[in-house]
């Protein structure tokens, strides 16, 4: 089988900018965040030495406020990126892909149709666990942290949230459990990019670093862009 | 400052500064009585004159003080109000034309007066109710002579120029409310939508929210500014945790593990213990109870949350974390997450031998076509 490669340059370099900002911002905010719900560490000696948990929370709103910020950006390049920057729901041939992939996922179908960028399904994971849970929890987040400044903007813009969910304790408890949505989406995308890139050998993990994917070209160019 | 003796009022009922001089009360603690409302409410200094005036020249509210589906907790609470000038005027000051637990009168007399007040001061009485209205099968478990609460709430409330949800019953049910709510117990607000309803959540709440409010509906004409939770902001607006007298221990990273370590003898921070504080909006913090003498952390127990909205749902009171939901699955968030963790890794593996099977499976396929 002759197999002659075409380099596709797939990802710009804000979108993969934004992969690498948020891998960051999401690893840092889980890891302060279970530390905030669940104080392991003892620190001995007077208070007045010490500010370790005042610190980590600093660091969970920091990188907070850059997730947030980053994905605003991506908001943003949505609009202005290349084609495999978008994401189009609404269109009819990506539900048609999203039964293809799903096919395929399940064994029912040996191959897959080829995407040079994402298939419907990592679109659909995309916009479910990083956009709308991203969403929920950085409203939850935002209305926790306006309560410490009840005149600021932050309470005038997000004080709708308290109320919504009747109390402020399912705020949190809400906002720890969309945590753990990041954690499962973590475990089913690193499987699903290493698989892909063992079974097709298309170059999806070094597409991250510098953007690059393989086409196979003795395929026929899909109506795909 | 106007200067007014007896007999220079016009008015025909007796205005507040009246009626105390007549119980005996100095001017001088007639104008600390009116320095202290004017800061609890949060007032500047320059508003304290308008409170002086407004209780010099308009004549008493009159209030009428409903116990619905309650404990009388906050009645109790309300009888121990920490300044002795506060608890002295609040049941003197405000005209407490009905209140069943404290009046003498009684049965067809008592009724009489509620309805005597409402029909003399129509759209001009302060209506405070104490417990939370029923719903369930057509109010039948709370009745007083022989009528619904619900019907007499909405009777009472009918004429009233504000209404003052006094405690957690008549802000959110509270304990009769927590799931399965077998009464159908529900708040104040979801049965009185005409009126301003101001929300004075607690198990029990603050007095002086009760004399503040009167005072600013005096002055100003309206009720007083409400948080986002339809509290008075004064007493409202801020965390237990943000103004917690632990809170150094908290941000140090201090934490007790058990009622008698080292750490709770060192008066460190309950976080750990299951303390409620960091998502429970109450003053408790800062005019603290009994006189001011402490409030529940600073006597080393963890707040519970009981200004909160269904704070007896999120149960067990002494973990950080509530179970969910209404502890039907026995875990709380971070423990589901866990297993949802472990449910995933599951599926990935599995799904990862079944990739090598087939795969494996097509290869062989190939090879035996080849």
């Amino acid at each position: 089988m002759s197999i002659l490669r075409s380099q596709v340059y797939v990802w710009e370099f804000p979108v993969r900018f934004f992969h690498w900002v948020n891998a960051l911002a999401i690893t840092i905010l889980f890891l302060t965040g279970m530390y905030i719900g669940h104080p392991i560490l003892d620190t001995p000696g007077e208070a007045v030495g010490h500010f370790f948990m005042g610190r980590v929370r600093y660091w969970h709103g920091i990188f907070a406020f850059i997730f947030m910020a980053n994905m605003l950006f991506r908001l943003y390049w949505f609009w202005a990126g290349n084609e495999y920057s978008k994401m189009r729901l609404w269109k009819k041939e990506f539900w048609r892909d999203a039964v293809t992939t799903f096919k395929y996922y399940t064994f029912m179908t040996g191959e897959h149709a080829e995407h040079v960028g994402h298939n419907a399904l990592a679109q659909l994971m995309y916009f479910f666990f990083v956009w709308v849970g991203g969403l929920l929890i950085m409203v939850t987040g935002l209305a926790m942290r306006g309560g410490g400044d009840p005149n600021g903007i932050i309470q005038t813009l997000f004080g709708w949230v308290v109320p919504l969910l009747r109390n402020e304790y399912q705020v949190r408890n809400l906002h720890h459990f969309l945590a753990w949505g990041y954690a499962v989406f973590l475990i089913g995308h690193l499987y699903m990019v290493f698989r892909q890139d063992i079974l097709d050998d298309d170059g999806t993990i070094s597409s991250m670093i510098n953007g690059y994917k393989f086409e196979l070209s003795s395929h026929n160019k899909k109506a795909r862009p | 400052m106007l200067r007014l003796r007896e007999g220079d009022y016009l008015s025909k009922s007796e205005t507040y500064y009246q009626w105390a001089r007549r119980k005996g009360v100095s001017r001088r603690d007639f104008f600390k009585f009116c320095t202290f409302m004017g800061a609890m409410l949060g007032l500047e200094a320059t508003e304290f004159p308008k409170i002086v005036s407004a209780l010099q020249s308009k004549p008493r509210l009159p209030v009428i003080y409903l116990n619905l589906q309650e404990c009388t907790c906050c009645g109790e609470s309300f009888l121990r109000s920490s300044h002795p000038l506060v608890s002295d005027l609040i049941f003197n000051m405000i005209s407490l034309d009905y209140m069943e637990v404290l009046q003498a009168a009684a049965g067809k007399q008592a009724e009489d007066v509620r309805l005597k007040t409402m029909k003399d001061h129509p759209g001009g009485y302060i209506l405070v109710v104490e417990g939370s209205a029923t719903l369930g099968n057509g109010g039948v478990y709370c009745t007083i002579g022989g009528v619904s609460s619900t019907d007499i709430l909405k009777q009472t409330a009918e004429g009233a120029a504000a209404v003052i949800a006094y405690g957690s019953c008549a802000t959110n049910a509270c304990v009769q409310g927590a799931h399965p709510n077998p009464t159908e117990a529900v708040p104040i607000r979801r049965v009185i939508k005409n009126k301003p309803v101001i929300d004075v959540p607690g198990c029990p709440p603050i007095a002086e929210v009760i004399t503040g409010t009167i005072v600013h509906y005096l002055t100003y004409g309206e009720i007083p500014e409400l948080t986002n939770q339809g509290r008075p902001k004064a007493f409202y607006e801020h965390r237990v945790h943000d103004n917690c007298v632990r809170r150094a221990f908290f941000d140090a990273g201090q934490f007790v593990e058990s009622f008698d370590d080292a750490g709770a003898k060192q008066g460190w921070c309950l976080y750990k213990m299951g303390c409620k504080g960091p998502t429970t909006y109450n003053a408790c913090a800062i005019t603290e109870w009994n006189d001011g003498v402490s409030y529940p952390i600073k006597s080393g127990h963890p707040c519970i949350g009981c200004s909160e909205n269904n704070f007896f749902d999120n149960t067990p009171f002494y973990t950080h974390l509530a179970k969910i939901p209404n502890n039907a699955l026995g875990k709380d968030v971070d423990q589901v997450g866990m297993d949802v963790i472990g449910v995933a890794g599951l599926a990935v593996v599995a799904h990862a031998g079944m990739t090598a099977v087939v795969k494996h499976g097509e290869k062989k396929a190939k090879e035996g076509k080849d």
